[in-house]
């Protein structure tokens, strides 16, 4: 059993401020910008609905 | 959403944390949402480790709650949405439980997803809005 969390907001900035050096995070969001423009034509139409919506 | 998922703690514009708390014990989640495209976010489920001070989205916590985890995903992803309503979320397993995790989100609240929102399912020559009982390997979101 793991001991009980405290939360504080130190860990809270500390935890934000540790998301995008952590867990090899920016080879995967290069993965989802590389798979953003292989579906260009998905989004332009998805875009469009969003605009014909708003 | 009928079901209860988990209290978000102190939830910013795109970092939503929460505590999961099952036969593990507490283990600090949180859904991040980073910008890819225009108006095109990234979400990713990550665990934290307040020891090593690091996120992982590869650890599988099998902390028994994984239903009430679903719910909370869902209910964020509905909060970043009704806020952004421009927005696009994309999110992708890295593994295979990631994937069927995903696929199991998408699924099991298509039906409250779509009253609300556009959900559309990729494989790899196939884009589509997502059909019940179909597994795609990554997916859109967007209000309708």
């Amino acid at each position: 059993m793991r001991n009980k969390l405290v939360i504080t907001p130190e860990l809270l900035k500390e935890m934000e401020a540790n998301v995008r050096n952590s867990f090899s995070y920016q080879s995967k969001i290069e993965e989802a910008k590389a798979e953003l423009l292989k579906n260009k034509e998905a989004i332009l139409a998805m875009r469009q609905h969003i605009k014909g919506n708003s | 959403m009928k079901k209860e998922g988990y209290t978000l703690i102190q939830p910013n514009a795109n970092l939503f944390t929460f505590v999961s708390v099952g036969k593990k014990g507490e283990i600090l989640k949180g859904v991040f949402f980073e910008e890819i495209g225009d108006d095109v976010y990234n979400l990713a489920l990550v665990d934290y480790d307040p020891i090593s001070k690091q996120w992982s989205d590869e650890v599988v916590s099998d902390n028994g709650d994984i239903l009430k985890i679903m719910v909370t995903v869902v209910d964020i992803i509905f909060h970043f949405l009704n806020k952004n309503h421009t927005k696009i979320v994309y999110f992708k397993g890295n593994s295979v439980i990631r994937q069927k995790l995903y696929n199991r989100i998408i699924q099991n609240y298509l039906v409250e997803l779509s009253d609300e929102f556009v959900v559309w399912g990729n494989n790899e020559n196939e884009r589509e809005i997502v059909l019940q009982g179909k597994k795609y390997q990554s997916f859109y979101i967007y209000k309708k």
